[in-house]
């Protein structure tokens, strides 16, 4: 056995560590190539605004006008922070999220994680399919509960059937779904040097309703799937450390398109609804109370981007909670394998689409599953980023790969940012009852 | 059994399991991958074979062509080929390693696991060894190849009486050889140290110490 050197040369030199190697091989990205490197970043960042994210940006945009924009600023980098510790974590350790908690953090911990996350993906998965269900439904007049088994099979013959390379192309396509919003955002004709000004500088009401609309935006932003999506695909993608810096342009892509759609949906329902006092509850009611004032065209579009939004986000939301619960038991996971080739990772897949489905044709409130999702969620985000940072700034999980200061910083105010949505989801529960 | 002679059974036996294949592939079964390309499946449709899937270089694909080709005159008149190459990977070979620590109940299960990383192609880079709880873990060199940080990782599963299987490899083929050690082996456990240059940890070398497994498996 050759002895492990120690951490200088005799000459007193240091010894070349693993960055200076890959600085050393001198690979840059081509422009051409940089096509090729969006992946699941971009997808998550996609997946981010799922029927039920939308219908929280339209709620927000319609109770407070353009004032919550500077938000999404605001969010931005987080996201972008927790999205590319959770991919380090793939790239270093060469596993998925929740395999690495397990392995570091026990059974117990993994456990409570994985079964939070696959409660809150399932209640997810229900409360999109209502939503495109009733999107759907507003469009044709046919009544909803006559698509949600039809769509629900769809995403699943895609997610079982096909292997990851074609889900992958199937997902990125459906991303540009979301220009309708920005083009929805064209006909809705905003005021836009009103809307610049409210995006940069930042105002804050001291109102319970903008204040719970604030932490109900940032909970829906940064979502426990997404993390799990993500350091699966870096493993489905098998980008090692060599790939880290083509997986942080491909995260940060992915989470400023997100924010940009999250922002033109905001734009649309802040400039219509806002202005003109319209309620609404879920995004379907937005698309159908923005025929009126913004033309029918506006609603179609609104429309699209609901029905590719559950598209895009269900088969990833079916798939992380796949990928969680086979993480945990160390089953074969892989979107790229047949579904023989891994039976209970796919089983899971399934009965998460099932179970969603049937949340989704029995009758439950939208509003309520919206509610206890995002509640879930948010109660399981802060603890999962927590394991998060602790796993990649650990020197004996990434070694060189650990979290710069600034990450830290960072992720840590993401942990007390969702803290205050958690006090605040407290508050409004302690004030307001359960919806 | 010596090295040497435990590599070209492992060798003959994924042959075996190869032919194996194309014959259930030949007899209609289309619910397998191909054992050693795991992106490829294959059908037969009245007289024309179908490969389907991606693999990861057009020699990779030439190779499968080649072993589809022999099938002609055994009910297979053409070989449509529908593989895709993936595109060009940016990563490097020999830039990084990394080291795996696979825990197991006994020897006997790290050495049948040894010998299906050797099966599925993956010859280590550095070196492959198993340790047992009775061998001398100062002999071995444990705390040699291990960073320190994941010494107490490999001594506790040694207490508790398990064995390990030890293997550096190119960080460019940890994923796989991961996977392979953590789905389809009976591993309790996979510790996996940071990447670290090459350099740090020997040059490339035979895959394994021959005596030394056998001292420490026995």
């Amino acid at each position: 056995v050759t002895p492990r050197p120690a951490d200088a040369t005799d000459d007193g030199q240091p010894r070349e560590g693993a960055k200076q190697a890959l600085e050393q091989r001198g690979r840059k990205l081509s422009p051409v190539k940089l096509l090729r490197v969006i992946g699941p970043g971009l997808i998550a960042g996609g997946a981010d605004n799922d029927p039920a994210g939308i219908t929280t940006y339209s709620v927000v945009g319609a109770q407070n006008g353009f004032s919550q924009n500077w938000l999404l600023i605001f969010s931005t980098p987080l996201l972008i922070v927790v999205q590319q510790m959770s991919a380090r974590i793939g790239n270093v350790t060469k596993t998925d999220l929740a395999a690495s908690i397990r392995q570091n953090y026990g059974r117990n911990i993994a456990a409570t994680a994985v079964l939070l996350t696959i409660v809150a993906n399932i209640i997810t998965i229900g409360a999109d399919l209502v939503m495109m269900a009733a999107t759907v439904e507003l469009v044709t007049g046919v009544a909803f509960v006559y698509f949600v088994i039809p769509l629900a099979a769809v995403m699943g013959i895609i997610t079982i059937a096909f292997d990851y390379n074609t889900i992958r192309k199937y997902l990125l396509w459906l991303v540009a779904v979301f220009a309708s919003y920005i083009m929805s955002a064209v006909l809705a004709h905003p005021h836009w040097p009103t809307v610049a000004s409210q995006t940069v500088i930042p105002r804050i009401d001291l109102t319970s309703t903008y204040f719970l609309g604030a932490v109900g935006l940032l909970g829906t932003t940064i979502t426990p799937y997404m993390f799990f999506w993500q350091s699966s695909g870096e493993v489905e993608e098998k980008r090692g450390v060599q790939g880290i810096g083509r997986s942080n342009l491909d995260i940060s892509v992915g989470m400023v398109w997100s924010n940009i759609t999250a922002f033109f949906i905001m734009v649309v329902t802040g400039s219509v609804l806002f202005s003109h006092g319209a309620s609404i509850n879920t995004a379907a009611d937005a698309a159908r109370a923005l025929e009126p004032l913004a033309g029918a065209q506006a609603k179609y579009l609104f429309a699209a981007g609901i029905v590719g939004a559950g598209l895009l986000a269900i088969p990833v939301l079916a798939a992380s909670t796949a990928y969680a619960v086979a993480g945990f038991f160390g089953w074969r996971r892989s979107l790229g394998r047949q579904a023989n080739r891994a039976p209970q990772f796919y089983l899971v897949l399934a009965l998460a689409l099932v179970v969603g489905v049937q949340l989704a044709i029995s009758g439950v409130n939208p509003i309520k599953a919206l509610f206890y999702s995002q509640v879930l969620d948010g109660l399981i985000a802060p603890v999962l980023i927590v394991l998060l940072l602790r796993l990649s700034s650990s020197r004996k999980v990434m070694g060189e790969f650990v979290n710069s200061r600034w990450t830290n910083i960072i992720a840590g105010a993401t942990i007390g940012v969702m803290l205050l949505a958690d006090v605040a989801l407290v508050y409004t529960v302690a004030t307001s009852g359960l919806p | 059994m010596a090295e040497t002679e435990r590599e070209q059974a492992a060798h003959e036996g994924v042959q075996e399991s190869v032919r194996a294949w194309w014959s259930a592939v030949l007899a209609g079964h289309v619910d397998q991958t191909h054992p050693v390309r795991r992106g490829v499946s294959a059908q037969v449709k009245g007289e024309v074979l179908h490969l389907n899937g991606s693999v990861t270089s057009a020699e990779e694909r030439q190779e499968l062509a080649e072993e589809a080709a022999q099938l002609r005159g055994r009910g297979i008149s053409e070989v449509k080929d529908n593989l895709v190459v993936q595109a060009e990977t940016e990563d490097r070979a020999g830039v990084l390693v990394q080291t795996i620590v696979a825990v197991y109940e006994n020897g006997e299960q790290a050495q049948a696991a040894a010998d299906a990383l050797f099966a599925h192609g993956h010859t280590p880079r550095g070196l492959m060894k198993i340790v047992t709880p009775d061998c001398d873990r100062v002999a071995e060199g444990l705390h040699v190849v291990l960073p320190e940080l994941n010494w107490s990782d490999a001594d506790r599963a040694l207490d508790a009486g398990r064995s390990l299987l030890v293997v550096v490899v190119d960080e460019t083929a940890a994923f796989a050889v991961r996977e392979l050690l953590d789905e389809e082996t009976h591993s309790l456990l996979i510790v996996i140290a940071p990447p670290e240059p090459g350099a740090n940890l020997a040059a490339p070398a035979e895959p394994a110490d021959a005596g030394e497994r056998e001292r420490s498996s026995s």
